[in-house]
């Protein structure tokens, strides 16, 4: 253990770039995410299209693949985007069809009966998603976003084959050099214990408190 | 539905399309592994007295059990990188192995059976880690796959040569040439280096100014440097000539700041048979074999064939 605590500013760098990964990266996913959920129950159909499009695409692709296209791809349009924002942006585009995903579900657990009663009542689509179906959706849809989250920590670790050398990067990098690999899989795993039931309590509570009392 | 589905599919297949073509730059080459070491030469003088070796492709060593073994074998097996451009690629098409080490592997062939028409059975240790378990486990007889002499390694197995010193260098654009002439001109810019590799340690040792840039591999590096990420990438020259060779407005500095001395590893205390590599390498150096071999590979790189290293016939450890 004495090696971890050796190289604990390093560890601590790589962390706080996990962190500032996810958080950032979470916020765009749930934006996206609602964005296209709110597309596929539209009445527009080219917008449920390109929802369902969206959706298909992330939900199937590999995040390296994304990442490794979007870091060596997007400099031949001529834009030049550093390694940390680049995963910032493919994290939250890549999040965010899952988000979109547990919207809808939790959209589809509002009855149809609220929508129809509330267009009876003269509310347009955007007046009905506002202040009927949406409210509702978001309390049944906190858990599986809390999921969503949780993944997320681990999946940011992708940003390393960028150079971005967040906390399981620069152990493993410390690891190699030490030629000690255990102590860091320990830590790593301690790391990812604390964040993943910290969420999952928070996810928990949360849920409690919004639930719709039926 | 159905519309929608097919709809949504055909958007789909547009996206993967148009994504298939960078994806394929980026990944083509599998990240070649290097595991470098600066090198402790020993001087260890050259003791053997048989190893004269005027005479071409016939060594004065013996070789030993091993040689004979090899002999009867009717071949010879040796692990080689394939995935390194001039020193060890394979053709994607006809599944020829190409390159440097190729040539060494041919060369070594040649002295054992005068020919090198289908005499070897190369393995693949493009992963560097696995050189030395392939020797080890007798799954190789030889090891040439840019693999550098360190003392460490004397402890697991044996080594022949060098038969090649390469070095540390940085690959520019040519004309970055005028501004980037050594090492210490990359204080205050951007360096690509393959991530946890002792190039990328030595560097910071060197030029603790630049900012770095950490990539799985070298032609990782390679695209940052083509996208303007970077200003320079840095490990061997050996290792880098092959991207000069494809992309032609890259240039190398030609100052190396290390000493990575290439051999060919065998199983440890056959010091019989090591004599005998030793005396092929001195051979190939006299005979002209090598320096064609240089030249007809990484020296299309852009690398000046250098004087031939003095072999280290150290004593077994």
């Amino acid at each position: 253990m004495k090696v971890v605590l050796d190289n604990l500013p390093a560890l601590w760098h790589g962390l706080v770039k996990t962190l500032g990964l996810t958080a950032f990266g979470f916020i765009i996913g749930c934006l996206v995410g609602l964005v296209i959920a709110i597309c596929r129950v539209s009445p527009i159909r080219p917008l449920r299209m390109l929802g369902a499009a969206y959706v298909g695409l992330m939900v199937n692709s590999p995040l390296l693949f994304l990442m490794v296209v979007a870091f060596y791809g997007v400099p031949k349009l001529g834009i030049l985007i550093n390694g940390f924002r680049t995963a910032v942006i493919v994290i939250g585009l890549y999040v965010g069809g899952y988000v979109a995903e547990a919207l809808r579900a939790g959209i589809n657990t509002v009855s149809n009966g609220q929508a129809e009663a509330a267009r009876s009542i003269g509310l347009t689509f955007a007046q009905t998603l506002r202040h009927v179906v949406l409210p509702q959706a978001l309390r049944s849809s906190v858990g599986p976003i809390g999921v969503l989250l949780n993944a997320t920590y681990r999946n940011v670790a992708v940003a390393g084959a960028i150079g971005v050398i967040e906390f399981v990067k620069s152990g493993r990098d410390i690891s190699e050099q030490t030629a000690q690999g255990l102590p860091f899989f320990l830590a790593s795993f301690f790391v990812f214990a604390v964040l993943g039931l910290g969420t999952s309590y928070g996810t928990h509570w949360l849920d409690n408190r919004v639930a719709v009392k039926r | 539905m159905r519309a929608r589905t097919l709809a949504a599919a055909a958007v789909l297949a547009t996206v993967a399309l148009t994504m298939a073509a960078p994806v394929n730059a980026a990944t083509k080459k599998k990240p070649t592994k290097t595991t470098k070491k600066i090198t402790a030469t020993t001087a260890a003088p050259a003791t053997t007295p048989a190893a004269a070796a005027t005479t071409t492709p016939a060594p004065a060593a013996s070789g030993g059990a091993t040689l004979e073994a090899i002999k009867k074998k009717g071949k010879i097996v040796i692990g080689v990188k394939q995935n390194v451009p001039l020193i060890g690629v394979k053709n994607p098409v006809t599944g020829a192995l190409v390159g440097y080490d190729i040539e060494m592997s041919k060369i070594v062939a040649r002295a054992i059976f005068g020919t090198d028409k289908d005499k070897i059975q190369f393995e693949d240790a493009s992963v560097s880690a696995n050189r030395i378990p392939f020797i080890t486990d007798g799954k190789v007889d030889l090891t040439i796959a840019t693999f550098s002499i360190t003392d460490a390694r004397k402890t697991q197995i044996d080594m022949a040569g060098p038969y090649y010193v390469a070095g540390q260098d940085i690959l520019v654009y040519k004309v970055e040439l005028a501004n980037i002439k050594g090492v210490d001109d990359l204080n205050g810019r951007k360096v690509c280096a393959q991530s946890a590799s002792t190039s990328l340690a030595l560097l910071k040792t060197k030029v603790p100014k630049a900012t770095f840039l950490e990539l799985p591999g070298v032609n990782e590096c390679v695209e940052a440097l083509k996208d303007g990420r970077v200003d320079a990438v840095s490990t061997d020259d050996t290792l880098l000539a092959g991207y000069v060779e494809k992309f032609p407005a890259f240039a190398l500095v030609g100052k190396p700041f290390s000493t990575e001395n290439y051999g060919i590893g065998l199983k440890k205390g056959d010091t019989a048979f090591r004599n005998y590599l030793n005396d092929v390498i001195e051979a190939s150096f006299k005979d002209g074999s090598w320096k064609k071999a240089v030249e007809s590979t990484i020296g299309t790189g852009g690398i000046v064939t250098p004087p031939p290293p003095k072999v280290d016939r150290y004593a077994p450890l």
